[in-house]
């Protein structure tokens, strides 16, 4: 409740009234026009399944872990995935620490509508065995510096954690086969998660003068805002989730705009994932080469290769027929070079 | 809260000196009650009670449970109430729990038997389907909608005319030779239901003193002005089965035993008067 | 499972755009500034408003326009199974703050500056689009209350399930886990304030059908008022 007070207490009238002029002219405060997203960094940790996203000013941190846990009851074999925020005081003096806010609440609900409801993580494949273990897949998100648009930076930085997590693998052992080992990831590799498709959430900001639009507020343009619209679409233009939760009304035709705009966006934004996603991953198969420095050359091929060819697969999910070992290796030296 | 001024506080406390309140009722006169019955249709049993602005709703849940290992003949019946925010908006958060606390624990004690369950308004072994294995457990739960004091009595009420409203299915022991480790199979009716015995449920009778006197069914102004309120739940035999006192002024034992015999000649006229809005209530929830 | 026969009528015998019946009342909360019952068949909600009045709390108070609060709480006996949840959950803190906003865009706040109004929505039965019939009774509570606003905000919520759009789901529906929106407008001004949509696949065909029944509840709530 304090916390959407604290943003608009520093505005004055001037300022207020600078965005909103600038905004008629299709200009915004920091130079780009109102379709324009601010650049986009994704980071990756040294770990599987972190990931920090830079957004302009706004940094979200995201971390992935799992846990094997007993199914609910009513989904004796799928996994469940869950979404935790923290909005620590360090983004923003008006989070305060302790139980998440109403911000921290919603954010959560709107990243957990686009990723659980419309089914992008693939549960089924999470179960180990039905209704005794299952692996519950948590997201920390973390935001560590709050620059306007939080939701969209969340969304990405939980995608790109997702995609980058692995989890260890698992098989039944035991006397009557109902014991779970987990394998630890030097005996075997351990795997990625399925994404079906990513949802990407795309914010709008809507301004009290002449219906004026703009893309990926800032902080300053949120406090100025007077509704907001996030739509979470996939590459392909399926809509997953809209959050519009009250505000400033808008009419139907400009709400079919938005999510026009919106798909083109989210194919965008997904190029940018995928590829950050892919240099990590190549950069990780390499680091693994270097792991052993001793070998005999001609071993060292071997052995890499399908070490790397497994790797290749785990990146790319599209490519289902093995590549030649020799296309990876030369893949590899050019991007050595 | 109730903020009053001064004038209106001598107003209150003079009108019951001479026994007329400033709603022209006598001291010991309810407001008028009214009950309606199956509002939640959800539930196994429910009503709403209202007395004045005072505006409650009970359910009446059963599920199929275990008893307990002490008692194996005898069935679970639990109280909850939750004073919503819609009645006050200090109930906001967690601003309401210490009075559904409170209520909940008076009316279990007044409602309920005690820890060897004997004694119950509720016939507990009633509710016992197979001893030992299945019984049924009772979930009594309260909402208080809008608040204008009394929510004691008036609760009681609405609790003994959901329990009146309550049907419990019939449950058929379906195989209760295989084995005596395993839970034996039951099969639900969904056509036959039992209706509960429910002459024993006491009604709660609150006599709150204020100034010198004591006045039943006090509103929100009233009751604001007390020192202390005893809470008297009595049976239909006339006797009592529960007396809770709240509010810190001390009372002279005399005036609790007068209050007692007081209490009883109330609460007839009240279980009288209850009685018949159940079943005026049961009659026009069963011609719609 | 199926949920439109093939002669085109729903689990509960409704035509695909039809809504349930939906039944309003004023006042029902004696104590409240304003209050309001809203029935959307079984889905049942009281909303109860206390305001304007002086700020609870000093350091919220706003010095250009009214504060507004929301307290969106279930019953125990609401749903089905007895509910053991404690009030503040995620899912209610969420919806709270939907309503709040909802509320808010539609509230002339500026004409009640250092001020504070409360709307307290609580649900009495659960059975399908809680959201939408807290919102119509938050804005019936509004109007009993006698506080300024813009437009009557009404709410209905739609889904797409057997390829057919279904207006004003029912619990049955909802749980199907089929694409559903809940939209809130602003009927006057044609415009949406509230939009809410959940699952994925298909786009906004089944924003018309849902526009006709938004149309039919504020004739009828604008009918009440009257």
């Amino acid at each position: 409740m304090e916390q959407r007070l604290a943003n608009t207490w520093r505005f004055t009238v001037n300022e207020r009234k600078f965005i909103e002029t600038a905004l008629l002219s299709d200009l915004r405060v920091d130079g780009r026009r109102p379709f324009d997203y601010r650049n986009l960094t994704v980071n990756f940790g040294k770990e599987d399944g972190s990931a920090e996203v830079q957004m302009g000013h706004t940094h979200v941190m995201g971390f992935v872990t799992a846990q094997l846990v007993q199914p609910y009851r009513d989904r004796p074999n799928e996994g469940s995935l869950s979404i935790f925020t923290e909005f620590s005081p360090m983004g923003d003096p008006s989070f305060e620490p302790g139980r998440p806010g109403e911000s921290a609440v919603e954010l959560g609900r709107v990243v957990d509508r686009g990723l659980r409801e419309s089914r992008a993580v693939d549960t089924e494949s999470l179960c180990v065995l039905p209704g005794r273990w299952v692996w519950a897949i948590r997201i920390d998100l973390h935001i560590l510096d709050n620059g306007g648009n939080l939701l969209d930076a969340a969304n990405i930085a939980a995608l790109a954690a997702l995609m980058t997590f692995r989890r260890p693998e698992c098989s039944l052992g035991g006397e009557d086969g109902q014991e779970v080992i987990v394998h630890p990831p030097e005996e075997k590799e351990p795997l990625p998660l399925i994404l079906h498709h990513l949802p990407i959430a795309v914010t709008f900001a809507f301004f009290a003068n002449e219906n004026s639009v703009a893309i990926d507020p800032t902080h300053h343009e949120e406090a100025v805002m007077g509704g907001r619209m996030t739509t979470t679409l996939n590459a392909n233009g399926d809509i997953c989730a809209i959050q519009k939760a009250g505000g400033e009304g808008v009419l139907q035709s400009v709400i079919m705009q938005c999510l026009r705009i919106a798909s083109v966006k989210a194919g965008d934004i997904t190029e940018k994932i995928k590829k950050a996603v892919d240099s990590f991953n190549t950069h990780t198969a390499l680091k693994k080469i270097k792991r052993h420095p001793s070998s005999i050359p001609m071993d060292v091929d071997g052995a890499d290769s399908k070490l790397r060819e497994k790797q290749k697969s785990l990146v790319d999910k599209k490519a289902t027929i093995p590549c030649p070992s020799e296309n990876v290796v030369r893949e590899t030296k050019s991007l050595d070079q | 809260m109730v903020g009053l001024s001064l004038g209106e506080k001598h107003f209150i406390q003079g009108g019951i000196a001479q026994d007329l309140r400033s709603d022209g009722r006598k001291r010991l006169t309810y407001r008028p009650i009214y009950v309606e019955t199956g509002v939640i249709p959800q539930a196994n049993g429910s009503a709403r009670v209202r007395m004045g602005g005072t505006n409650v709703i009970a359910t009446v849940k059963a599920e199929l449970g275990r008893p307990s290992q002490l008692q194996p003949d005898k069935g679970k019946v639990s109280i909850h109430i939750d004073c919503s925010s819609t009645a006050e908006p200090v109930f906001e958060g967690r601003g309401h729990e210490e009075l559904s606390t409170e209520l909940s624990v008076s009316l279990q004690r007044s409602l309920l038997g005690g820890k060897s369950g004997s004694g119950a308004g509720i016939d507990l072994s009633s509710l016992v389907v197979v001893e030992g294995k299945i019984c049924w457990d009772l979930y009594i739960d309260g909402l208080v909608v809008c608040s204008d004091g009394n929510l004691l009595d008036a609760l009681g009420a609405a609790i003994k005319a959901a329990l009146s409203n309550t049907g419990i299915p019939r449950v058929q022991v379906a195989s209760s030779a295989s084995g005596d480790e395993d839970q034996p199979e039951v099969d639900i009716s969904d056509e036959e239901f039992l209706q509960f015995d429910t002459s024993g449920v006491p009604v709660i009778v609150t006599l709150t003193k204020v100034g010198k006197h004591y006045i039943a069914d006090a509103t929100a102004e009233e009751e604001s002005q007390m020192s202390s309120a005893v809470s008297i739940s009595v049976n239909r035999k006339g006797h009592i089965c529960g007396l809770t006192k709240r509010g810190g002024a001390g009372l002279d034992p005399s005036i609790i035993l007068d209050m007692i015999s007081v209490a009883k000649h109330v609460s007839e006229k009240l279980m009288n008067k209850l009685d018949s809005e159940i079943a005026a209530a049961e009659a026009s929830e069963d011609e719609s | 499972m199926e949920f439109v026969s093939p002669e085109g009528l729903r689990l509960d015998g409704r035509r695909p755009t039809e809504m349930r019946q939906i039944r309003a009342e004023l006042g029902a909360v004696a104590k409240a500034d304003g209050s309001a019952v809203f029935e959307m068949g079984n889905t049942k909600v009281v909303a109860a408003v206390y305001g304007p009045r002086e700020v609870q709390n000093r350091s919220q108070q706003l010095s250009d326009q009214a504060l507004v609060r929301c307290e969106y709480s279930m019953a125990n006996f609401s749903t089905g199974d007895r509910m053991r949840k404690p009030k503040g959950d995620r899912r209610s803190t969420e919806i709270s703050l939907v309503i709040r906003q909802t509320m808010e865009a539609c509230i002339m706040t500026h004409l009640m500056p250092r001020s504070q109004i409360d709307i307290f929505v609580q649900v009495l039965q659960a059975d399908g689009g809680t959201r939408s019939a807290c919102i119509n009774a938050a804005t019936l509570a509004l109007a009993d209350a006698g506080i300024p606003m813009h437009d009557l905000v009404t709410s209905c919520s739609a889904g797409y399930l057997n390829s057919t759009p279904l207006l004003d789901l029912n619990y049955v529906e909802d749980s199907a886990r089929g694409p559903d929106v809940t939209v809130g407008i602003l009927p006057k001004l044609d415009k949406v304030t509230l939009l809410q949509r959940i699952s994925c696949r298909l786009c906004m065909t089944d924003t018309t059908g849902e526009y006709k029944g938004i149309r039919i509840s504020t004739r009828w709530i604008n009918y009440n008022e009257g």
